[in-house]
């Protein structure tokens, strides 16, 4: 993976996040991730990964 | 929001240029200028997206993810601070684990290091708090373990990495001058613990950050040392130590606090005293990235130079916190991310 970024994306972040960070928003939106606040607290990390050009 | 039009606030930087390092060797040189600002996509240098997320399970609890290898089509995700390994498919669905936390000869009581070693198929884990090295196979057997490993001269490795001949480099930062000032540097360790040879001894003295991540390891297979008690980058190879990438700041330096250890600093810094402190860096293809300053305004921020701009490097600054923390802090910071 010499030109891939790996980025942990906690979605417990959302808690403390949800009005500023618009970017992990978006990320869990296009994960699908939502429900209550307790089952996002939960979740493992995703992986995010970058392919550079 | 798609991802393309993710516009991320930079700050930019200034200039660059060519200067003479170390034995007459040349390496470039990235001058930032912290109070200047730029607008860039981050679509000029990324391609695409992939989002992997990574299935809980009982067994499977992650607490942080402090570096990730991919070998075989799996994802092997390292939690120091849960002391265990991951095994995931590609899919991000869970397969196995290695942990094996006590004090019994194939099991670690700390875990302050993994490498991986993909020619011999094995993870490599350091134990600080006993002193030993322990080789799992993937399937989480331990095959070796070495007692006794890296003990010379009181050193504590803080780091280290696996170069392809079996031996180690350890790195233990810079502490200052009441800690054995000297001793503190780079060195070389056998496959058997063994002393080796000094690789580099830090000839100074400032504040330094603490440095949990040193090493990388660079696509022509030598060994990368990110040094930021001395605001350079290195890589190893035939044994000597030789310039990659110098950074220069248009602002306050730990060596303008030269002769000042980390507790002197300390009263400086509560007086706003503040230097601006590389933490890390990533080299990934022809990007760098390096995650700066924590020491100034409280804030963290990040330069990218792109080695593809012929002469011209361009260092940006993300200044947005919220960028930061959920994008490419995790994305720079591949080997640990401190949210």
């Amino acid at each position: 993976m010499a030109n891939v970024l790996v980025a942990p994306v906690y979605p417990a972040m959302l808690l403390t996040n949800k009005k500023s960070c618009r970017i992990l928003d978006a990320v869990l939106d296009r994960l699908g991730i939502g429900g209550s606040e307790e089952i996002v607290a939960e979740l493992n990390p995703v992986l995010q990964l970058m392919y550079l050009k | 929001m798609k991802f393309r039009e993710l516009v991320v606030v930079f700050s930019l930087l200034a200039m660059l240029g060519c200067s003479g390092r170390h034995d007459g060797l040349e390496c470039p040189t990235v001058v930032v200028d912290p109070n200047s600002r730029d607008v860039i996509r981050m679509s000029d240098f990324v391609e695409r997206v992939e989002y992997i997320p990574l299935e809980k399970t009982d067994e499977c609890l992650i607490r942080e993810v402090s570096r990730v290898f991919e070998l075989d089509n799996e994802l092997i995700v390292v939690d120091k601070k849960d002391k265990s390994i991951f095994f995931f498919d590609r899919s991000g669905h869970y397969r196995r684990k290695i942990s094996k936390r006590g004090r019994a000869g194939n099991e670690y009581v700390s875990m302050d290091a993994v490498m991986l070693d993909a020619v011999r198929r094995q993870l490599i884990v350091f134990d600080l708090m006993s002193k030993k090295l322990l080789f799992y196979s993937l399937d989480g057997v331990c095959e070796k373990v070495v007692p006794r490993f890296g003990v010379f001269e009181d050193r504590y490795i803080r780091d280290m990495i696996n170069l392809p001949d079996g031996n180690f480099l350890c790195y233990s930062y810079l502490h200052g001058a009441n800690q054995n000032y000297g001793t503190d540097g780079v060195w070389e360790v056998s496959a058997d613990g063994e002393f080796v040879r000094w690789i580099q001894k830090f000839d100074l003295i400032h504040p330094a950050a603490t440095v949990d991540y040193a090493f990388f390891h660079r696509e022509d297979g030598t060994v990368g040392w990110m040094c930021v008690e001395y605001t350079e980058d290195y890589y190893y190879d035939e044994a000597k130590v030789r310039p990659l990438l110098a950074y220069e700041v248009d602002g306050p330096t730990a060596m303008d606090f030269s002769g000042m250890n980390n507790n002197d600093y300390a009263f400086r810094w509560a007086k706003g005293e503040m230097f601006n402190d590389r933490r890390y860096t990533q080299y990934r293809g022809d990007c760098v990235f390096t995650c700066w300053g924590s020491e100034v305004e409280n804030h963290r921020y990040y330069s990218l130079y792109d080695k593809r701009r012929d002469d011209a490097v361009s260092v940006n600054w993300i200044m947005l916190s919220e960028i930061r923390n959920c994008c490419l802090q995790g994305s720079i910071d591949f080997q640990k991310n401190r949210f």
